[in-house]
């Protein structure tokens, strides 16, 4: 925190005035975001009895959850859809961030066109997908055969569906997280390569020693922020698929949605919800414990930013 | 030698470029084979193309806006347009006002609980909206507004990232211009719209794509929170379009098309503010 100078200090002796400031905000957050939170987390602790009175039932959501077969398959579809997802999202985006990161003809049209994906939601990516994917009317199966290669399923196959998807989230999500690791990249100043240079490092030295401990800051930020979306993926299960074939795609966000606006069981909807909250502390959690050993060798320039847009 | 090391280099670029090109059309060709199927005369010409691999599979034969009419006659595309036209602009808006304050508070105040408050905003924007929607339905429901577009613009005006944005652009503007105009008697509100605002364009277009974007994408939500036809948006629009077999498929490239346009539109020019302000969130943890 960059002290304050003393004629703000004076400024802000009217101490309210800053929190008059974040009242509309605040009010807004508390409300709409952690108000909900909370919500949810006390509602699957209760549950709604005889003539619908609400009372508490312990950890009964949770046994009930943990007893049925439909969320045991989905907490794995969850589980296994990111294990795939991000790991492939990430390496992708980096490798295109580093293709990209390069002063060569062209490089600028090619950043231009790869952001299109970008700007394209994940409705208007799996409408397109589910279309292209048409077992016997879409164009990829015309293209395979031209290749001389049989029809696919697709969507239709449980073997296939969960890829197709896993296809459809990196088609929309590498060209956006390519965007973080870019702007990462760019940041780092070629000086150090220089240095690296003169002591003869190979590609892959110099990527493992040199860019990825740099990169440090944006590669914590768009594994972690990845894990959040894709742990709770479920706008093609919705669209696309219904959790199916045989539950291949039902990803638990897809079941607390079914739960609460199908059923209208809130309470279990706030259970999968908590069970996924539970996931994904876990998960970032391990994630940062995986990642503290990487040092940024360099400077804390991507720490707050500051100074550069003067 | 030095001809066989160009050699070697001239393959890498040759290579490097041919990925890149793959790359690059596996991103497109999605988008380019919807949007040129939207300009097919006839639905059946996309059937048709499709058992034998032609150019016309993915080029149409004539060019037509049937699909078009069809969208906006039929359909009545016009008014979840308009819908989702308003949310965003009344968010963007108010998403301006109340989260550049915030900046303003957090960029140049010391006050207690400065640290813990900021956390709570930091955190509000790590957690993905998918985690509150089912509660926030119970909540909207609670405070009246389902089925109104206020359950649209409320909850999404507040935003922590957009907060944190602005305070990293306020902290760079010199303390001495705020205390002189704090000095000859401007209350905090005059300093932010007569001092800041006109300083900070970069930054407002920057978090008002930001905003826009967002909503402009938002699906979950309002297909819970506004399930009236009169309220409905472009999103949830498309989505009925899939799982209906009137529709036909020329009518649902077409309002891809449009709902693709619009935002790349505004995107492509402004793509400067819009990296500025997502890197500029990425780089912070």
């Amino acid at each position: 925190m960059s002290g304050i100078k003393p004629g703000l200090k004076r400024f802000a002796k009217r101490n309210y005035g800053p929190y008059l400031l974040l009242l509309p905000s605040f009010a807004l957050i508390a409300v709409f975001k952690v108000y909900p939170i909370l919500y949810s987390v006390v509602g699957s602790f209760l549950m709604r009895g005889a003539r619908g009175a609400i009372k508490f039932a312990g950890l009964k959501n949770f046994q009930l959850l943990f007893a049925d077969p439909t969320i045991l398959n989905s907490i794995w579809i969850t589980i296994k859809f990111n294990l795939i997802t991000v790991p492939l999202q990430v390496v992708l985006a980096l490798i295109f961030a580093l293709m990209l990161n390069r002063k060569v003809r062209f490089v600028q049209t090619m950043r231009t066109l790869l952001y299109i994906p970008v700007a394209i939601n994940m409705i208007i990516a799996s409408t397109i997908w589910n279309m292209m994917l048409n077992p016997s009317s879409g164009p990829a199966n015309a293209i395979l055969g031209a290749l001389g290669i049989p029809p696919q399923p697709f969507l239709t196959s449980s073997q296939q569906s969960l890829w197709v998807i896993i296809i459809i989230c990196c088609w929309k999500g590498v060209s956006y997280w390519m965007l973080f690791l870019l702007a990462g990249l760019q940041n780092i100043s070629p000086s150090i390569y220089e240095a690296g240079r003169i002591d003869g490092t190979t590609f892959f030295s110099e990527l493992f020693s040199l860019t990825i401990p740099m990169l440090k800051n944006s590669l914590v930020f768009v594994i972690v922020s990845d894990t959040m979306i894709n742990l709770f993926m479920f706008i093609p299960a919705y669209l696309l698929t219904g959790g199916g074939p045989e539950g291949s795609t039902d990803t638990l966000m897809y079941e607390a949605y079914r739960a609460a606006f199908k059923f209208s069981n809130y309470n279990r909807s706030y259970a999968i919800v908590t069970v996924l909250m539970l996931m994904t502390f876990i998960v970032i959690g391990l994630q940062f414990f995986m990642l503290r050993d990487i040092e940024p060798g360099a400077p804390k320039r991507g720490l707050l930013q500051r100074g550069t847009g003067k | 030698m030095i001809t066989k090391r160009g050699a070697k280099e001239k393959t890498l670029d040759v290579l490097y470029y041919a990925i890149l090109f793959c790359v690059v059309c596996f991103a497109l060709f999605p988008v380019l084979w919807s949007v040129s199927n939207s300009f097919r005369a006839e639905n059946s010409e996309i059937f048709e193309h499709i058992s034998r691999l032609t150019l016309h599979t993915f080029f149409p034969e004539k060019f037509s806006l049937n699909s078009y009419r069809s969208l906006f006659v039929d359909n009545g595309f016009y008014r979840p347009l308009l819908n989702s036209g308003i949310v965003a602009a009344l968010t963007v808006f108010f998403g301006f006002i109340v989260n550049g304050l915030a900046g303003f508070a957090f960029a140049k105040f010391k006050f207690k609980g400065n640290g813990f408050l900021f956390s709570i905003y930091l955190f509000s924007f790590m957690i993905p909206f998918e985690m509150i929607a089912i509660p926030l339905y119970k909540t909207a429901g609670a405070l009246g507004i389902l089925e109104t577009r206020l359950a649209l613009i409320l909850p999404m005006i507040a935003n922590g990232m957009i907060v944190f944005l602005y305070r990293q652009f306020f902290q760079d503007i010199p303390d001495a211009l705020i205390e002189s105009a704090y000095i000859d008697g401007a209350g905090l509100l005059r300093i932010f719209f007569q001092l800041l605002v006109p300083l900070s364009k970069p930054v407002i277009i920057s978090a008002s794509l930001m905003i826009f974007i967002q909503q402009w994408d938002a699906f979950l939500w309002p297909l819970v929170a506004a399930t009236n036809k009169s309220l409905k948006v472009v999103q949830v629009a498309i989505s009925e379009f899939t799982g209906e077999f009137t529709v036909q498929w020329g009518t649902i490239f077409a309002a891809t098309t449009i709902a693709i346009a619009i935002p790349i539109g505004i995107l492509i020019p402004l793509q400067k503010y819009y990296i500025q302000g997502i890197s500029s969130t990425g780089l912070k943890e």
